[in-house]
């Protein structure tokens, strides 16, 4: 179980999260919705524990991300809106710098995994460069997931991607939660939002449910 | 584990752009070569290049005057500047009117015997009205042999009135030939110094090996321009992963700098093969030692200058204004002493002048743990600025 309490960020002088709340259960998939510049992207840095929070906690599964850092982003899975790959490397190179060098893991991942769900194992030896945006980001869920994270964070994975693309991560997104994954995601696109179990809105700082049926219409008044 | 693999990564990153690195070096080294050659061009426009050419009319059958011309003339000083020509004193004088010799030299009937008695019948220097250049050189020249001529006269006079005043005639002869000898031994011994000893501008390597030392230097600095991109700071998504991999700022940092430095090292190596096959670096280990710290020490300052830059514009720009410019300052183009004092003072301590340093000890086999230390420091202080800078933009 994934939980925030009470997270606080300033930037530059300006408060972005004031007394951001979250729970996130095992099969979950909570989607956040908001405006650009809302904060979106910072609270996800927050969980995934790139960034610190100014006040507040977050827990995964009792472990706290302050007191017990190293155990818990070993369990957190973040893919950022920007794919961070070594772009001049082969996709096999990206891998094992993420599964630290893990072959035999690796292997089994591409065979049965993450990796063979993705469909990741016919462009390992591919340059990143010359991957399209769907595949990049498929590889990019693909090393984030190297450390068999139980929560998947991702900050909108499907913003510029095709039609295509974005169903099949939807898929995937279905069987992770399928099989006892939590899943938190950012997004603008009613399409991506359907796969999610719940959703909240981050507006003024703070985190509040989203009531409403999935339409564009509905989501505009919690921008 | 995963600290060593993002290591050898970063090295796989920068290894993927050697021959870029080679073609985009040799571009920018024959641009700096031509604006060199354009500018000696423009500084050295008229360069004293022609010898003096000097007309001597001897005696007919005095072959004392032309014995003693052959000395002169076999003179170093002579030697190397004057371009004697035998001729007739009409044949002289026409050829100085038509300005085909810079001087004429009319030597007198029965000069050398004149010398030894004591008559000292002077020899003619004829020049044109306006000497140049070369007529005057000739004309400084001529007047540095009257003067030393005199001065041993002088000495020998003296000694010929002093043994005529003590009654010791009979000796003269003697005494000339001892006066003579020492004479000989004084002025030869200190004229050696001046023969062997050599003072040159560019310190304790000759003027070619000097350039090549800070050719060399810059080649590594601007090795870095043609490789840019990847010296571009590592993009924030990929930075708050290898923060949450362990992976901080510092390794990051080193591990661009063992990439590029690395890069550097392979594109050196020929530079630094060809030097040692033509000798004009020592090979073994000091060549060794500074291969390895002058490629990481300017890989350092190349990294270090694009993680200030922030921008791919702006690290080229900045590599290439400050890797010109203090190479400059260091005195990299015009050897430090003739540069104004202030910058004379400045120039060990900028990265060229260090890099220089470290470099000439492979051209000279000298290992100097001053220049080795100096190297590694500026190494190290590079990677800590260029650490606090990306400590900074997290």
């Amino acid at each position: 179980m994934l939980v925030a309490t009470d997270i606080y960020k300033c930037y530059h002088k300006k408060e972005i999260l004031k007394g951001a709340e979250l729970t996130a259960g095992p099969g979950e998939c909570v989607g956040i919705i908001g405006g650009n510049g809302c904060g979106k992207t910072t609270l996800l840095s927050i969980l995934a524990g790139a960034v610190r929070a100014d006040r507040g906690n977050v827990t995964l599964d009792g472990k706290d991300l302050r007191k017990d850092t190293r155990a818990y982003v070993k369990k957190v899975a973040y893919v950022p809106q920007e794919n961070p790959l070594m772009e001049e490397l082969t996709v096999k190179d990206n891998l094992l710098l993420w599964y630290g060098g893990r072959r035999k893991e690796l292997e089994r991942d591409l065979e049965s995994g993450a990796g063979a769900f993705l469909g990741i194992k016919p462009m390992l030896g591919d340059t990143v460069e010359k991957l399209s945006g769907g595949m990049k980001k498929r590889l990019s869920i693909a090393c984030a997931l190297a450390n068999h994270g139980s929560v998947l964070i991702l900050d909108e994975p499907g913003a510029a991607l095709d039609m295509e693309c974005k169903a099949h991560i939807r898929r995937y997104l279905k069987a992770y939660t399928g099989e006892g994954g939590t899943v938190v995601l950012t997004s603008h696109e009613t399409g991506e939002l359907s796969a999610c179990t719940r959703l909240c809105a981050l507006k003024d700082g703070k985190l509040i449910p989203v009531e409403e049926e999935l339409s564009e219409e509905a989501l505009i008044k919690y921008l | 584990m995963t600290s060593l693999i993002y290591l050898k990564l970063e090295v796989k990153r920068a290894w993927k752009r050697f021959w870029r690195l080679c073609g985009g070096t040799g571009l920018l080294l024959a641009l700096a070569a031509a604006a060199a050659l354009g500018a000696s061009r423009v500084l050295y426009a008229d360069p004293v290049t022609g010898r003096v050419a000097v007309g001597v009319s001897l005696p007919e059958e005095d072959a004392l005057a032309k014995q003693v011309m052959k000395m002169v003339s076999s003179l170093d000083s002579v030697e190397s500047v004057c371009d004697f020509q035998y001729m007739d004193r009409e044949s002289c004088l026409q050829k100085l009117e038509a300005g085909e010799l810079y001087a004429v030299l009319d030597i007198p009937e029965g000069f050398v015997e004149d010398i030894i008695n004591g008559t000292n019948t002077p020899v003619k220097v004829w020049l044109t009205k306006n000497p140049g250049i070369e007529g005057k050189l000739f004309r400084e020249l001529a007047d540095g042999g009257a003067l030393t001529l005199s001065a041993s006269q002088s000495g020998i006079y003296a000694g010929n009135e002093l043994y005529r005043m003590l009654g010791l005639d009979q000796s003269i002869g003697e005494m000339e030939e001892e006066l003579n000898r020492r004479y000989l031994d004084y002025s030869l011994e200190r004229g050696g110094y001046f023969r062997h000893m050599k003072v040159q501008a560019s310190g304790d390597v000759t003027t070619a090996e000097f350039y090549l030392v800070s050719m060399y230097v810059l080649f590594l600095f601007l090795t870095a321009i043609p490789v840019s991109d990847y010296l571009m700071p590592v993009k924030k998504a990929m930075r708050q992963k290898l923060e949450v991999a362990g992976i901080g700022a510092g390794w990051r940092v080193g591990a661009r700098v063992l990439g590029l430095g690395t890069l550097m090292a392979g594109a050196a190596c020929p530079v630094a093969g060809l030097a040692v096959f033509y000798g004009q670096a020592q090979g073994g280990m000091i060549l060794g030692a500074v291969w390895i710290l002058s490629t990481v020490t300017a890989s350092a300052v190349a990294v270090l200058l694009y993680q200030l830059a922030g921008s791919l514009l702006g690290g080229v720009m900045f590599l290439f204004l400050a890797s010109t410019g203090q190479h400059f300052l260091a005195g990299g183009f015009l050897p430090p002493v003739f540069l104004p004092e202030t910058i004379q003072k400045i120039a060990p301590w900028l990265p060229s002048g260090i890099l220089m340093e470290t470099v000439k000890m492979a051209v000279t086999g000298v290992w100097s743990w001053r220049s080795a230390a100096a190297c590694a420091g500026l190494a190290g202080t590079a990677w800590l600025l260029g650490t606090a800078a990306e400590v900074k933009r997290s």
